[in-house]
């Protein structure tokens, strides 16, 4: 499971592009109303942490997550994110909670349980990011618990299902011939 | 400047010239190489050079050149996986790092760094040059590949042409015994192409042994000794001396394919003649062009101009001309001359800013093919592209699997469109157009990059579609092509109409020679930069680069930066956010020397987020025992919320302001260098990260261009999901395309091994230090930090 270059190039490509996704999410966001529920909000967190999805899924190497969310939340940072560079320390513990999920499954596994259950666990790490820099300790423990749920729903679907979809979509072009997706093809879980 | 070369070592047969008795660098015997799970890339290949050589590889797409090359190279196997059987011997002069330079055939997808002098250290570096040594090879690099640039500049700049040289200096920096030069031109037009082949030549001058695959050779024959064709099995055809082995194959070429039926011999004999049928004189038009003007430029910016009595730059300037009904139309002229322009404006895509454009009436009148036909790939199969909507698992309609076999794509209807070959592709977009009747089909270059056989294939359909009485316009640099198949050419040049009729007018009228000059390679101008604003999201302003805080340690910034936010952790009050902001401020004005307007630009847009996180707290916070608050609605508000959201903004703000002292003064590459100078990260990681990153500017490119081509083509309604994942197919397949060939082009230049694992087994062109300014940087910062929370408790 050693990182070829082509895979930690085409990472920074995959995560260059999700960066910028992540400013596209950060000003769309802005057209959210805020009066709404923190809980509703947080269903929009997930899409935030799609590098950590989509690219663990096609080059399944240890640290994939950790290394594409960081690289993901450098770049939004460095286009000028309205969050500073706290778009790249919160990819960075999005990244971890990812990471977490995928060190479960021995960075082995990446059919649809593994895939749900990691980028879910990457609302965590978004959940302990949040209380400690965006306010989130001064919530009632019920609002703290429904943003925690609603970040883990959001992640799974938003990062975990369409990394999925995409990653899928991707292998059938025949791109992705010479990554680990490929190859694991024949016996996938 | 090379050194004398050596006699011959091993016997050779009779009749040998000088270059043929160097010592051998190279031997291919019988060698077979299969990538996985597709048939042989090659089969049975043969291939000899020795030092001073000058070899032509040529071939119809698909007889493994490339992996013969790269075979050659050293890259298979190895950088690229494949199955490699028979006698591939290497001599130890190239198999060195940078023994071999390779320069491959897309200009955006072999670079690694941002600046042009760091693009060519990186060679360097992996060869553990001093870097004291560096500056000196890499100005005589950039001299040698005839590129007169400031190696400080961003390559993104530079045009296709100019990164071609880019890429030859790179490999000239790493002295190389053996150049391999593979499509160097393939996206290059005309005028780029003649640039780089009079470098070749000055090359071979040298003396440099150089193993060049080319499909346009005919501008090569006197700089190079000898060709080795191989044939649509990968065994070699022929090999002979050059020029006199060509001219004696010319017509096999052609019936092999590699060069179009329709390209002139370089060897005098007539030009094959046209057969153009021109619509009859007096007809109607289909398109009918009054004074037409069109800028890029934005209308503000237009305003701003006109206030100073300047005028914008015109893409296309006062064009006045007919396109009759029936015929032909090739619009020509160098690159930036307008020719895409003029055929979107035609095609409706664009509003003619000034003037008028009568066109074909009717919904779906015009059919439209982009130059890049993935741009218009929509569907995830064949059958679905070509029919343009939803099929699943349903059964291929009968006509669409017979117009897919009529394009030799049959058996391919469940198959996705991006993994088809690029002629396939481009035979694709072409079918897909011809499935409904239009009366005017417009094509962007539509035999660009395509070899031989599907070049003549689609002339073939569209002449077949002129006769049929439709329109058919195209834009080509080919001018074979325009006096075989043209019935009307237009010639453009900076937005201007030079000349407008006949392909026999253009060739035998003096008003047509004025015309084709300005067409002519050797007249070029300038060379012009790509797109101007490149990179400039990585791009520090010399001001802030020379500042103090500019001239700190990236790496050491980046840990005061985030020092400073942990302290924010404990900022608890308004106060205390003010505090930590102005800091910040203060040094972002004095020792970041950034303007006060300029600092004002970067930290408005945070004003929205002040705003929520206020807001969110008042509404929703939980305030202590005791405090009051009032329900409204299903909030809670609280003056307490309010004063918490209010820390929480100012906390927010502080954080985005040491981003901005951060950001405004620190450059990207210093910043991944340092984690592998300092900190030991393995280089492959820094520098294939940076790889990665620097494709930014590429893709907002291909997203525009993508986002054309959508609003062009509408598809159905049905699976909404699925469509989102079809929109992002484009884009991702070539990222991680450009991707894979970044990584193959680093590895060709020495990265791989130790300089590429160990941050301590290479050298660095700007070596980074901590010095005790660094230090005390990192302590002062979080020391004022500390003592501004503490005042402010």
């Amino acid at each position: 499971m050693q990182w070829k270059l082509r895979d930690i190039v085409v990472a920074a490509v995959l995560a260059v592009v999700s960066g910028a996704i992540y400013l596209g999410w950060d000003i769309a966001f802005k057209f959210v109303p805020s009066t709404l529920n923190p809980v509703v909000l947080a269903l929009f967190n997930g899409l935030w942490w799609i590098a950590a999805g989509i690219v663990p899924y096609i080059v399944r190497r240890p640290g994939a997550a950790l290394l594409a969310e960081s690289v993901g939340g450098l770049v939004e940072f460095l286009l000028g994110s309205p969050y500073g560079i706290q778009a790249f320390t919160i990819g960075i513990a999005q990244g971890l909670g990812v990471e977490v999920g995928f060190a479960l499954g021995g960075w082995r596994r990446y059919g649809w349980g593994t895939m749900i259950l990691a980028t879910a666990l990457g609302g965590v790490g978004n959940y302990v990011y949040s209380y400690y820099y965006y306010g989130v300790n001064d919530y009632s423990a019920a609002l703290q618990i429904g943003y925690m749920v609603a970040s883990m729903v959001s992640g799974a679907v938003l990062s975990g299902l369409l990394s999925k979809l995409v990653g899928d979509a991707l292998r059938r072009t025949g791109v992705l011939r010479n990554f680990a997706i490929a190859q694991a093809e024949g016996h996938a879980s | 400047m090379r050194s004398p070369r050596p006699k011959a070592t091993l016997p050779e047969s009779a009749g040998l010239s000088d270059a043929q008795t160097g010592e051998l660098l190279l031997s291919v015997r019988h060698a077979r190489v299969s990538y996985v799970g597709e048939k042989e890339a090659l089969s049975g290949a043969d291939l000899e050079l020795r030092r001073g050589e000058g070899v032509l590889l040529i071939g119809p797409s698909g007889s493994g050149k490339s992996t013969l090359a790269m075979l050659a190279a050293g890259l298979i196997p190895g950088s690229v996986e494949a199955n490699v059987q028979g006698e591939v011997w290497r001599s130890p002069a190239i198999e060195r790092p940078g023994g071999v330079g390779y320069v491959f055939q897309d200009p955006e997808a072999q670079f690694c760094q941002l600046q042009i002098g760091r693009e060519v250290a990186f060679g360097l570096e992996n060869m553990r040059l001093p870097p004291a040594d560096m500056p000196e090879r890499i100005v005589a690099a950039l001299r040698d590949a005839g590129l007169l640039v400031d190696p400080e500049e961003f390559d993104a700049v530079l045009s296709g042409g100019m990164k071609q040289k880019l890429a030859i200096a790179c490999a000239l920096a790493q002295r190389p015994e053996l150049l391999v030069l593979d499509e160097p031109t393939a996206n290059l037009d005309p005028q780029s192409t003649a640039a780089v082949f009079e470098e070749i030549a000055r090359l071979r001058e040298a003396g440099h042994t150089a193993l060049v695959i080319e499909h346009k050779f005919a501008g090569l024959l006197s700089s190079l000794d000898r060709v080795v064709a191989l044939g649509a099995d990968g065994r070699v055809i022929f090999t002979g001396p050059l020029p006199s082995a060509i001219a004696e194959r010319w017509s096999e070429l052609q019936a092999l394919g590699v060069v179009p039926a329709w390209e002139e011999s370089p060897f005098g004999s007539a030009p094959p003649p046209s057969v153009a049928v021109s619509p009859p004189a007096g007809g109607p038009a289909a398109f009918r062009v009054q004074g037409l003007g069109y800028t890029y430029v934005k209308r503000a910016q237009r305003r701003r101009l006109a206030r100073r009595g300047e005028e914008p730059r015109y893409a296309l300037r006062n064009l006045s001309f007919e396109i009759p009904a029936g015929g032909l139309t090739a619009i020509v002229g160098s690159n930036g001359s307008g020719k895409s322009t003029l055929l979107r404006v035609l095609a409706g895509f664009d509003a003619p800013g000034e003037g008028s454009v009568a066109r074909p009436p009717g919904d779906g009148a015009i059919a439209f093919a982009f130059q890049n036909p993935e741009h218009q790939f929509v569907y995830e199969t064949v059958a679905e592209d070509l029919l343009s909507r939803y099929i699943g698992d349903g059964p291929v309609p009968p006509e669409a699997s017979r117009l897919l076999a009529e394009f030799g794509l049959a058996g391919r209807e469940r198959q996705s469109p991006f993994a088809l070959s690029q002629g396939q592709k481009r035979r694709l977009s072409v079918a897909a157009m011809l499935l409904q009747d239009h009366a005017a089909y417009l094509l962007d270059e539509p035999t660009f990059g395509q070899d031989a056989r599907t070049q003549e294939a689609i002339m073939q359909r569209l002449a077949g579609l002129q006769a049929a009485g439709r329109s058919v316009v195209i834009t080509t640099h080919d001018m074979g092509l325009v006096r075989r198949y043209a019935t009307q050419v237009l010639v453009l040049s900076e937005g201007h109409l030079l000349f407008a009729g006949t392909p026999s007018a253009l060739f035998g009228d003096p008003g047509g020679a004025d015309a084709l000059r300005a067409l002519s390679p050797a007249v070029r101008k300038e060379e012009r930069a790509a797109h101007s604003g490149a990179g400039s999201f990585v791009r520090i302003a010399p001001t802030q680069a020379l500042s103090p805080i500019g001239r700190l340690h990236p790496g050491m910034k980046l840990l005061a930066t985030l020092l400073a936010m942990l302290a924010l952790v404990f900022t608890v009050n308004v106060r205390q956010g003010v505090d930590l902001t102005l800091l910040p401020l203060a040094l972002i004005l004095l020792g970041a020397r950034l303007t006060p307007r300029a600092a004002a630009a970067r930290l408005w847009p945070f004003a929205f987020f002040f705003a929520l996180y206020t807001w969110t707290l008042t509404a929703y916070a939980q305030p202590p025992a005791g405090t009051p608050y009032t329900h409204f609605l299903f909030f809670r508000l609280s003056l307490y919320g309010l004063q918490a959201g209010l820390a929480l903004g100012m906390r927010m703000l502080a954080t985005v302001t040491f981003a901005v002292l951060f950001v405004s003064t620190t450059d990207l590459t210093d910043l991944l260098s340092s984690f592998s100078q300092n900190l030991g990260v393995r280089p492959k990681f820094a520098y294939g990260t940076l790889a990665g990153m620097r494709f930014f500017p590429l893709f907002q490119e291909e997203w525009e261009k993508l986002r054309r081509a959508r609003t062009l083509r509408r598809h159905g309604r049905e699976g909404r999901l699925r469509r989102i994942v079809t929109y992002a197919l484009p884009l991702l397949s070539q990222a991680i395309r450009l991707g894979e060939r970044v990584a193959i082009a680093m590895e060709a230049r020495g990265f791989r091994g130790a300089p590429a694992e160990r941050a301590s087994a290479r050298s660095y062109y700007r070596v980074l230090r901590v010095r005790a300014a660094d230090v005390l940087y990192v302590a002062g910062l979080l020391a004022a930090c500390v003592a501004l929370l503490r005042l402010g408790r």
